[in-house]
């Protein structure tokens, strides 16, 4: 039914300056505020005039010179409604609007007309203008949606696929995954092959880990970041505002990346607005950000974006006097992205840049119960920054040349007490070149290059890390000093073909890396051949199968002397995959994967204080993964995603393989989203995981030097944690006006309030244990609002 | 019961995962609640040696029970570490058979010259010591040995499968006479100040010696003591329950019934030395 506007206030451009705009232009730019309160319409942007723009409509009275000249706009959005009717019906008149939103009405005699424009899916409009002779009266038109457009939802799935597993989401998915908070890499862990952050990847340290396997990448255009999140897991450190999709391959990843035995997360930001100045301010129960872009000329377009929580200023204002001596430092987080983004002709070249920073000091007044040795300062401090120059250069019809550089500087510093502590800081340079040329239709050759420089400068006394299952007391753990200034270098180079054959597309390739031992040039050289296949089995069904070998370098403390050895190697594996995508209809995808990954020349501790690290560590993990995912509909989307698995390990000197860390055997993810009206969004993501493998204190020893009791284990990983389940749900709510767009939403988790348990507590001696759910999240209220133009 | 400051500072640091550590409560006792048989620490006179010293070992434990309080002593030369469940590193290393350690005694003197253990000698056949933290280790570098003591009462044990209760203790052993060896704190005094009525609060303070200062061994740093302080009692509780550095007080909140109770408070230095003050209250 369609919804007259007619005398509406706010359809026109004579309108009020916005409340966004206005804020806005108090920091950014005057003219913007003169621009969208002026009498005087803005001048809409030149039209490019395609063939096929509709040609301006014309009165049948040669005598009249007035001329009516109008742009058609989405109410929020400000993007431009093409294909649209504008009709002057008490003349007889009418056009299409053009690729700009523009229509223009020539010769027409002075007078009131009257205007009716029809668009689809958009309110219609019916509107007077007095239009007077000799003069060109420009009016601007805002109309909100109705309806959806195919495209609005979910764009996703549609890349050209070239290796078994690998899933996409859109920055719309992003945005409005429940549970999430917007959150892109919380958003990625609900995937098939990725596991749920847990207690045990927490203490860890790995953010990420796939298929069992931890040290996944995170990447952004394919290049590093030093920590993907915030304060180990609150928030990514990669805002969302220039984000457009991020790719997810839990194994069996392509030959152009490399340095892992897990799989990659790959952020790919998007080209800043062209078509005029957009942004976005957004606060919610944690932080608040906000963003700008906008053209910078006919051929660049710009962006700037912050984060901030505020988590500390609500500390400031809520602790006592006593409570603040203790806690100088409240936690705090902020994040930058910016990017410049010129293309013309066959050439994109991009200037990104991204930092982020975390911050934490306390004063522990008394020591730690448990942890005598933890006393006096905490300091967490981590802080980046990642400029990024990215240039694609067409070079003819059928080549494309992709460059990069990116510099990362980083500055990681963790306090605990008086004896322990790191002070890390790593400058990391990586560059890049892929060429890809399509030899024939059915023959594309890709090729690359990349070279990896890292430069260490550290300082640190800490217990000798253990590879695996409980840590010891930091009370009694030996602590060692180390000063350190090395670099390393990792070089690499690839090559790979997309061999299409009719229905067939074989993707063989070869991967070489050079791992350094630090300090030295010299290292491992590693050459890793991988193939994964797709077959077309009728329109709907596609076949698909690949193995192929990968790496990981040795961490740097596990090759240095006194603390590691000098003679660990890089860890390999094997990936081994196959299954089939299935299309049922309009939208709904059927994706089922298994796996086998073997891992060998892993490094693993020996007790052995002479030696301490060697190559003869083992694992495995196989399993399947399933992915239902429904993406086509106008009003819905969701998925179902599954992953059935099992993770082992074999230290050195072990006969039989155990229950690895990581090993989640469940993994089940149910997400949907359902857009009621243009209004009202509703979402719920329910997830059920198996609990972590557990290693059970069967005795304890008490330390008299250390005050402490120290735990004796048993078996490893020989119990598991209750398991995990969790429902969220989110709702939001959107007001459109004219030129800017309100969004409320509220993010509910653990709506049943779960106490999911992660472990076991002990008490002091270990002689009790009770089911440790302490550093779960509770039901968490999320609220959050968004304003963008 | 720990400071509101502290309290905080935790709960933040626990949430955001910054450290690998629990702090949360779950309605266990504290460890500073004195039950059942507790050992709070062995007493080594003195705490850093020459390998031709003779030093004292003595137990601190607290028991209320009525029955014989056994000890069993045992020696390693060099020790895995509690990584390993202190386990000794070579069944050679393990020389309590041959120690003329007197069974169920809460203290024993033990010479480590050449008329008793012939520390040095063994120690020259054994050759390079690797300490636990992979580095090796010369006499003039210094050491240590790894004491372990079982010790309970008959029916004493942590839990009904557990096995008795051992304590760990390393004695330092260095041949440098360019450094003095480290020594023992010293309680000067040990006060109790308040009014002994259930429910009430008692005022613990503890007068010691000053802190030594050392030269760290890694690396050559010049150092200070920095005494840590544990605040036990067998009823009620004491807050804080750990000090250190200059805060020497702590505060005792006694039940809401008349009873006898034991207070007791510990003093480590960090490198091994230990000095243990008590007293028993009557509250009314």
């Amino acid at each position: 039914m369609p919804i007259s506007l007619l005398l509406h206030p706010l359809v026109r451009q004579r309108t009020w300056p916005t409340p966004l705009a206005l804020m806005f232009s108090l920091f950014v730019s005057q003219p913007l505020l003169a621009q969208t309160s002026a009498a005087p319409p803005p001048q809409p942007p030149p039209p490019q005039a395609p063939a096929s723009a509709p040609a301006p409509a014309s009165a049948k009275s040669p005598a009249a010179h007035a001329r009516l000249r109008g742009q058609l706009l989405e109410s929020g959005t400000r993007k431009p409604i093409v294909a649209a009717r504008v009709a002057l019906p008490a003349r007889g008149l009418e056009t299409l609007t053009d690729a700009e939103g523009g229509f223009t009405f020539e010769e027409l005699e002075a007078g009131e007309v009257q205007i009716r424009i029809e668009a689809d899916a958009h309110a219609v409009i019916e509107d007077k203008e007095q239009i007077r002779a000799n003069v060109v009266t420009e009016v601007t038109y805002y109309t909100p949606l109705t309806d959806f457009e195919t495209d609005d939802l979910v764009a996703v799935g549609n890349r050209e696929k070239k290796v078994v597993s690998e899933h996409t989401l859109s920055a719309a998915e992003i945005d409005s995954v429940p549970g999430a908070n917007g959150d892109v890499l919380q958003a990625a862990r609900n995937m098939p092959g990725l596991a749920r952050r847990t207690a045990v990847s927490r203490s860890a340290g790995d953010p990420v880990v796939m298929r069992g396997e931890s040290a996944g990448l995170v990447l952004v255009n394919g290049y590093p970041l030093l920590e993907p999140f915030h304060f180990d897991a609150l928030r990514s450190a990669v805002g969302n505002g220039l984000i457009e999709s991020v790719q997810i391959s839990p194994g069996n990843y392509d030959a152009r990346y490399g340095g892992t035995n897990a799989g990659v997360i790959d952020i790919t930001t998007r080209r800043p607005a062209t078509d005029g100045l957009h942004g976005y301010l957004q606060l919610d129960l944690f932080d608040v950000s906000a963003l700008l872009e906008g053209p910078a000329s006919e051929n660049a377009s710009w962006a700037v974006g912050a984060r901030r929580s505020y988590i500390d200023g609500v500390l400031n204002l809520a602790l006592g006097k006593e409570e603040k001596a203790a806690l100088p430092t409240a936690p705090r987080y902020y994040d930058v992205q910016a990017s410049y983004d010129w293309q013309h002709a066959g050439d994109r070249v991009r200037f990104n840049f991204f930092a982020a920073e975390d911050r934490l000091v306390a004063l522990l007044e008394d020591p730690v119960e448990n942890e005598p040795a933890l006393r006096g300062q905490v300091d967490v401090f981590t802080r980046w920054f990642a400029p990024q120059l990215l240039w694609d250069r067409r070079l003819s019809e059928h080549t494309q040349l992709s460059s990069g550089i990116s510099y990362l500087r980083s500055h990681f510093q963790r306090q605990l007490g008086q004896s322990l502590g790191a002070d890390f800081v790593n400058d990391r340079i990586t560059a890049k070149t892929a060429l890809r040329h399509e030899l024939t239709p059915w023959l594309n050759l890709r090729a690359g290059i990349d070279a990896v420089v890292d430069h260490y400068d550290y300082a640190v006394t800490t217990p000798r890390p253990t590879e695996e299952g409980p840590q010891p007391s930091i009370s009694l753990a030996p602590s060692i000093s180390i000063k350190d200034n090395l670099a390393s270098y990792s070089p690499s180079v690839y090559v790979a073909t997309d061999l299409q054959l009719g229905p067939l597309l074989l993707v063989p390739a070869v991967r070489v890396d050079h791992f350094s031992k630090p300090a030295q040039f010299a290292g491992d050289t590693l050459v890793q051949p991988r193939l994964n296949a797709r077959l077309d089995v009728g329109s709907q069904t596609v076949l698909k199968a690949g193995a192929g070998m990968y790496s990981k370098p040795a961490w740097i403390y596990q090759q240095r002397e006194r603390i590691g050895n000098s003679a660990v190697e890089a860890e390999r594996s094997v990936h081994t995959s196959a299954g089939f995508e299935r299309r049922f209809g309009e939208g709904l995808n059927l994706d089922v994967t298994g796996f086998y990954n073997q891992l060998y020349h892993q490094v693993s501790a020996v007790a052995d204080p002479d030696v301490r690290y060697d190559n003869w560590g083992r694992g495995r993990s196989y399993g399947g993964e399933f992915l239902l995912r429904y993406d086509h509909g106008r009003r819905f989307y969701g998925w179902a995603a599954y992953t059935l698995s099992r993770a082992e390990r074999k230290e050195s000197g072990e006969d039989a393989y155990h229950l690895w860390d990581f090993d989640q055997t469940h993994h089940l993810n149910i997400t949907a989203q359902y857009r009621a009206s243009p209004k009202w969004e509703i979402g719920a993501r329910f997830r059920y995981v198996t609990g972590d493998p557990l290693t059970p204190v069967v005795n304890a020893v008490y330390d008299s030097d250390g005050d402490v009791y120290s735990p004796v284990y048993g078996a490893t990983n020989s119990r598991r944690a209750g398991a995990f389940h969790q429902l969220d749900l989110r709702v939001d709510r959107h007001w459109t006006f004219d030129t800017w767009r309100l969004t409320a939403y509220l993010d509910v988790q653990n709506v049943y309030n779960r106490a999911n348990p992660q472990g076991l507590a002990y008490n002091y001696d270990y002689s009790e244990s009770k089911v440790d759910s302490g550093a779960n999240l509770p039901l968490i209220p999320s609220f959050g609002v968004k304003g963008e133009f | 019961m720990r400071s509101m400051g502290t309290g905080v500072v935790l709960r933040w640091v626990v949430a955001l995962g910054a450290l690998g550590v629990g702090a949360c409560t779950y309605d266990f006792d504290g460890p500073m609640l004195l039950s059942g048989y507790r050992v709070v620490g062995i007493e080594v006179s003195p705490p850093e040696v020459t390998p031709d010293d003779t030093v004292t070992l003595r137990v601190h434990d607290y028991y209320a029970g009525d029955e014989a309080v056994h000890y069993r002593w045992r020696l390693c030369l060099n020790s895995w570490g509690a990584a390993e469940n202190y386990r000794c590193q070579d069944d050679v290393l393990d020389i309590s058979e041959e120690l003329a350690i007197s069974e169920d005694a809460s203290e024993v003197v033990l010479d480590l010259g050449p008329t008793g253990l012939n520390l040095r000698e063994r120690l020259d056949e054994l050759g390079k010591v690797t300490g636990p933290d992979g580095e090796a280790r010369s006499l003039k570098q210094g050491f240590e040995v790894w004491f372990q003591l079982r010790s309970g009462p008959d029916s004493s044990s942590r839990c009904s499968d557990c096995e008795p209760i051992v304590t760990q203790k390393r004695l330092r052993v260095r041949d440098d006479s360019s450094q003095s060896p480290n020594q023992n704190p010293v309680i000067d005094a040990f006060s109790v100040t308040g009014a002994k009525r259930r429910g009430g609060t008692l005022r613990l303070k503890v007068n010691t010696d000053s802190p030594e200062t050392y030269r760290d061994p890694d690396s050559g740093e010049r150092l200070q003591e920095e005494y840590l302080y544990s605040w036990y009692t067998s009823a009620g509780t004491t807050e804080p329950s750990r000090s250190f550095g200059s805060t020497k007080l702590s505060e005792l909140q006694l039940p809401n019934r008349a009873l006898s109770l034991e207070v007791l408070v510990t003093v480590r230095d960090g490198r091994g030395g230990l000095a243990v003050s008590r007293q028993s209250l009557n509250i009314e």
